[in-house]
């Protein structure tokens, strides 16, 4: 057992490894719940519904016209891609979730005194797979 | 990004200046009009993930212009450290495309004199920050 740094994170978007320009990023995998309680109880009821999911990220903006967030991810706005995140980098039987998501966001800031950066926002959609890495 | 080529890089660019006397690195004695390129408060790796970004914080860049009770020495430090214009160092620093690193701003410049040889110099020091890939 042992800690595990972020910057070995990798995030693929529709084949795209930008993760040499990610400092954030975030899955999140969740459930809905339903109040299933009857009469004759002391306490409400719940069970659990449909998974759900989210997933951002972000990071530093790079102007490289072919491999660059903005290049990458800007044309993918409103498309269904697949998502691979792998929280402690690439190699054979590493921890993976990949999933299908609609990048529902693409935004860049232009803080004057720093860096330009870009973010990013999906809705993942239906079931995450969590084989690891062959 | 390697610390020397962009100390180096910058000593190249400021050589572009009139009448001054670039040191690449903080050098034995000097003299005057002079620019030195010292070194930066830290190299803060990690940026971003796997290795794609680090960051020279507050990288120095010194100049001594001439005797502080001298006029031309108040003349030549406010033309270096305009925001623009020929002797802008800021100016010239922008301008340049660099190879050594993705980006060098500089932020700031402050004013001060140093004691060289019993004789006070005006100077000043240019603070930049410097970005660049980690990788490479």
């Amino acid at each position: 057992m042992a800690v595990v740094k972020s910057t070995r994170t990798v995030v693929i978007v529709d084949g795209n490894d930008i993760s040499e320009f990610c400092s954030e990023s975030g899955p999140e995998r969740g459930s809905n719940s339903e109040d299933v309680t009857t009469y004759g109880r002391n306490a409400e009821v719940y069970a659990g519904t449909l998974l759900t999911g989210a997933f951002s990220a972000s990071g530093w903006y790079d102007d490289d016209e072919t491999d660059g967030p903005r290049a990458v991810l800007d044309p993918l706005v409103g498309q269904t891609v697949t998502i691979q995140y792998r929280p402690e980098g690439t190699g054979s039987g590493l921890p993976q979730w990949t999933f299908d998501a609609v990048i529902t966001k693409y935004a860049e800031s232009a803080p004057v005194a720093g860096h330009r950066t870009w973010s990013l926002e999906t809705q993942p959609s239906d079931e995450w797979d969590d084989t690891p890495q062959s | 990004m390697n610390l020397a080529d962009v100390m180096d890089e910058v000593a190249t660019v400021m050589s572009g200046l009139t009448r001054i006397n670039v040191h690449a690195v903080p050098p034995g004695s000097i003299t005057p009009p002079a620019g030195i390129v010292g070194y930066p408060d830290s190299i803060d790796f990690d940026q971003t993930y796997g290795r794609g970004v680090d960051q020279i914080t507050d990288l120095s860049i010194w100049v001594v212009t001439g005797k502080v009770t001298d006029k031309t020495a108040r003349d030549r430090v406010a033309a270096w450290s305009a925001g623009s214009g020929p002797e802008s160092i800021k100016a010239r620093m922008q301008a340049h495309t660099w190879i050594s690193c993705d980006d060098l701003t500089v932020t700031a410049v402050t004013f001060s004199t140093v004691d060289i040889g019993g004789q006070e110099w005006l100077a000043a020091e240019f603070v930049a920050t410097v970005t660049g890939p980690g990788r490479a």
